[in-house]
Order: structure tokens, then sequence, then C-alpha cells
């Protein structure tokens, strides 16, 4: 079967503009082509442009460059068409408060016509994600808004999802719950464009993943090439000060880099396995042994160093 | 779907019309309760008649001898006094069309459905076309029950002219305020802009009624673009029938607005 572009973009920019100030570039020329049936995850620090790329497609603001088709019709022109098939989970949700989810997801089905079949999905998705739908949404904690915005964003199984940061919230349970929907939705050839900051969310469930950085996209990786260079940030808290005659030889060792010393610390970057190091620093009283996820900052200067460029 | 924003915002704010028809109603059953003695009645008007005519016309009133008679002294008390009610139920609701669901972040979700930002705000106002008349006719509730309770022997056409002639200049500001916010996503500054149109359109209205304006002509221009100018609930009781230009020029205006509100919130981004 021969997929077909869901989302493109073709040299999409916004700036914001101030009055009487110059105007703040969000995103700069992003071309960008998301598949039918693949997951997409848009991958970028806070303030990269992840959710004014969002806000564009959906039409919410307008672009200062470029322009975008969804389904291949353009965003601006063909808004409520595309609108129809489209289910947005937004990074925040703020929702009228002195409704019940009840009643919101009743009248967001009725403006999307198919009231019915809406409802009854809506109950499914309830169902599954263990959500009461009783309650004023403002009785809701943030992890039950975030599934109430899973179910709105659901219920009229559209074939194309786009989520802001849509675990953000979630407990491990339910987010794993989220990641088998997805899955699912994947299988039935749907596709879904979510935007995260977190390295491992889109890891799990992404087929591609493009990176953005200060508004511009610095590549399309699979999930597969994103693995290959993933590292930890690794920290020894030795009983003693760290013996200075240990720093060659670690630096020393396949796939360790950043090798830094804090009295009785050791900092450092580890690429491979963990049976090297161990044996590097086996004379010592190793304390405590602290492994981070690398930072998105991190998988990004490992992938291209500071200049953006690929290494 | 068409229909679908203007039912939801009637079920979110029909109880609009007790809540504020409710107060309404209470201020002019009070005004009944101090019309109810002739003699209080008689006291007043002595009093407002030794005040000097710009004081009186300060205040909207051309005749002293108005408030003699209990439809005048309910027209120029408690119109007068609704109005400014109404006016600030106007500014509330001009914000609830497009301000207050941009500044919650609600108007992403919505504008995200197949829904088009002119549904939005021609249905909302539609909605509010009903509310504000709801509340027209929650005020002529509050006449009749002043009339009941307190005997005053009303003449209730004019009283209810007088009550449904506080609709369309509610609506005007509706639409006034609406177009601020089609305008601006700051809900703080749609407020401020708003509220401070509607506060120089009545101080100018006041000080236009205060001079004369054959001898200061301009204040009889600058006038016309007060809302309140059009409002004249006095003129209902004198002539007993509502000033149809009046009425006019105050939907024309609201109207306008609320075309003119289509096409910017049309062409803007939406606040984030």
């Amino acid at each position: 079967m021969a997929t077909q572009s869901v989302i493109q973009t073709s040299n999409l920019s916004k700036t914001y503009k101030a009055f009487r100030q110059d105007g703040t570039l969000a995103l700069d020329n992003l071309s960008l082509n998301v598949q039918q049936g693949e997951i997409f995850g848009f991958l970028g620090p806070n303030g990269a442009g992840k959710t004014t790329t969002i806000r564009l497609l959906l039409d919410l603001i307008r672009p200062t460059g470029g322009g975008a088709s969804i389904f291949g019709k353009d965003v601006r022109e063909h808004s409520i068409e595309i609108h129809r098939n489209i289910g947005f989970l937004p990074g925040e949700l703020n929702l009228w408060k002195n409704r019940t989810a009840k009643q919101v997801i009743e009248y967001i089905a009725s403006v999307r016509g198919n009231e019915s079949a809406q409802k009854k999905e809506a109950g499914n998705l309830a169902d599954r994600l263990k959500f009461d739908m009783s309650k004023k949404v403002s009785d809701y904690s943030t992890g039950n808004k975030r599934k109430l915005g899973i179910i709105l964003a659901l219920m009229h199984t559209p074939d194309l999802l786009i989520l802001d940061e849509p675990t953000s919230g979630l407990d491990p349970l339910m987010q794993q719950i989220f990641n088998q929907m997805m899955n699912e939705y994947k299988a039935l050839g749907r596709t879904v464009f979510l935007s995260s900051h977190v390295l491992s969310e889109v890891q799990t469930i992404c087929d591609r993943v493009g990176i953005l950085r200060d508004g511009q996209l610095k590549a399309v990786e699979t999930v597969e090439a994103l693995t290959h260079v993933e590292f930890h940030n690794v920290t020894v808290t030795l009983r003693d000060a760290v013996p200075q005659e240990w720093i060659p030889r670690i630096q020393g060792i396949d796939g360790i880099s950043d090798v830094r010393t804090d009295n009785n610390k050791l900092h450092l970057k580890l690429n491979g396995d963990f049976d090297p190091l161990m044996r590097a620093i086996s004379d010592g009283y190793v304390k405590e042994l602290h492994m981070e996820e690398p930072t998105l900052e991190d998988i990004f200067l490992a992938f291209y160093g500071d200049n953006g460029q690929k290494g | 779907m068409t229909g679908k924003v203007f039912i939801e915002q009637l079920k979110q704010s029909w109880l609009d019309i007790f809540k504020w028809g409710i107060g309404l109603a209470i201020l002019i059953m009070f005004m009944g309760a101090m019309v109810e003695d002739p003699a209080t009645l008689e006291g007043y008007s002595t009093l407002i008649n030794s005040l000097p005519r710009e004081i009186l016309s300060a205040f909207g009133l051309s005749d002293a001898a108005l408030l003699t008679t209990p439809e005048g002294f309910i027209a120029f008390a408690g119109f007068t006094y609704g109005s400014i009610i109404m006016a600030v139920f106007g500014v509330m609701s001009g914000l609830n069309i497009i301000t207050n669901d941009e500044d919650s972040g609600m108007m992403n979700i919505i504008l995200a459905q197949p829904t088009p930002r002119w549904q939005i705000i021609v249905e909302r106002f539609a909605a509010y076309i009903l509310i504000t008349a709801g509340i027209g006719l929650m005020v002529f509730a509050g006449v009749i029950a002043g009339e009941l309770i307190f005997s005053l022997n009303l003449d209730l056409m004019k009283m209810f002219l007088g009550s449904i002639n506080l609709v369309p200049m509610t609506l005007a500001i509706i639409g006034i305020t609406t177009l601020v916010g089609a305008v601006f996503s700051n809900k703080l500054i749609v407020t401020g802009i708003s509220a401070a149109l509607i506060l120089i359109s009545y101080v100018i209205n006041t000080i236009a009624d205060a001079v004369d304006t054959a001898e200061v002509p301009i204040m009889g221009l600058v006038d016309k673009v007060s809302v309140f100018n059009y409002l004249q609930s006095e003129s209902i009781i004198i002539n007993g029938q509502m000033n149809y230009v009046n009425i006019t020029i105050l939907l024309v205006i609201t109207a306008i607005t609320i075309i003119m509100s289509v096409f910017a919130f049309e062409n803007r981004d939406i606040a984030g």
C-alpha cells in the first residue's frame, strides 16, 4: 500500500509581532512531511516552536511565511473540512469549569455531528481510561483533565490525531494504556502527530521523530537512529575524593565522554555498557551510582554538535 | 453544525436572565415602594424642582414635573439606574462571546472543531439577544410586581415600552465589547477599553444633557456618539411611544459592530 502524505508543510514560518518591538521568530521555514499510518513525534525543548507548529496546522494562528496542508488541503482555506477529521489535544487543556465532562463531551459531539456514535465511543474510552464523566470540570485533577482531553480528541475516531504533550500529567499505568491506544490507532492506518519534550515518550511509540530547536527543524530521524546515540549521564559518588589517576583511565574507555570531578563525585556521559567503567573504578569505594536519561539538548549536541551540523 | 453554538450559549447563560432580571426587577420594585406614598413623591418633586436646570439635565431629567407621576419616577430613577446596570451586563456578556474563552484557552478547543469563527460570534450574539430580551421582560415583571404589591396604578404599556427600551442599548454595548474582543486578545485590554468606552459614553451623555446645546453646539454633536443618548426612557413616559429612530440607530450600531467583529476575528491569531 502506497503511503500518502497526511501533513505537509512548506517553509512554514511564524513571527510573533509585539507592539513597538521586533518580532520573535517562533518557527523558521519548517518543511515537514508526515505519512499516513505513522506516529510522528515532534521533539524539542520548551519554546522550540512545537506548539506554534500545531497551532498553525489547526489554523488557530496564521503563518507569516510558507504554508501547510493536511489531507492534501490547505489548512487555512479548508480548515472546517480538515477539522472534521482531526482529533486535537492541547498542551494545556482548559474547559468550561462549571460544566460536567459529560456536558462538554455532548457539546463537542453535537458540533461535530453523528452524536450518538461519538457518545458511545466516549463511553468506551472513559471505561478504558477509568474516567468518571459525571463530575464538573473544575473538580478534576490534572491527570483526569488529560483523560477528558484524550476522550474529546479520540471519540470521533479521526484519521489524524494532533496531540500536544499528550501524556503530561498521566500516571505510568495510564501512559501505558495511552501508548496502547496509539498503537491500535496506527494499526488502523490512522496517523498521529504528537509533540513532546520527553525523549522516552517518543521513543516508546513513535516511528519517526522530528527534532526542533529554536524554531528550526534540525532533523527527522527514525526512532532507531535516535536510540543509537542514546547515552546516559552518570554520577558516581565515592566515599573519598575521586583519585586524579582515575581520570585518564576513565577517559580512555570507549563510549565515555565529558568526564568531570567534583570532590567525591565523578560525572560522565556513558554510551555503551557499564562494565568497563565499573572495572576502572573497582579500587574505590562507591557509595552511590546515579544514572539520568539524557536531556534533549544532550541528544541534540551528541547528534549535531553545537553548531547544529550533523557530525 | 449550525445552531449548536447558539444552544450551548443559551445553556450556559440562561440563568443570567434571572440573575440580572431579578436584580433589576427588585430595583424597579424598590422604586415602586418609594412612589407608593403620593406625599413622598410630591416632596421629592419639590426638592428636585429647586435644583438648577443644569443639574436636572445632568441626571437626565428635562422636566421635574415628570417625577410627580409614578411612571415618571420609575422611568427616571429605575430605568436610568437600570441602564447603567444593563451597560455592565452588556460588557460582561460581550466578554463571553470571544474574550473569556480565549483567555481561558477554551477557544483553542472550540476552533479545533469544524466550527467557523463567524459562527462563534453570530450564534453567541443571537443567544444574547434572547437573554437580553428576557432580562427586559423580567424588568417589566418587576414593574407588574411593584404595581400589585404597592397598588400603584401605573400605565403598564408605558412601563412595558420602557423596560423593552433597555434592550437595544444593551445589545449595542454587547456589540461594542465583542468588537474590542475581536480586535484584541488580551482580556485585561478588552475589559479596560470596553469599560472605558461605556464610561466615556455615559459621561458625554451626562455633560451633553447638562449644557445648553444651542450655546455649545459641539456637545450636541459629541452626544451623538454616546449610546446612552439613544436610550431616552423619559420620552417614552411622556409620549407613550418608543423612539424608533433611536432604536434603529442602536440596532445599526449593533449590526455594524458584530459584522466588524466577524471580520476582525477571522483575520487574527488566537491567543495561546
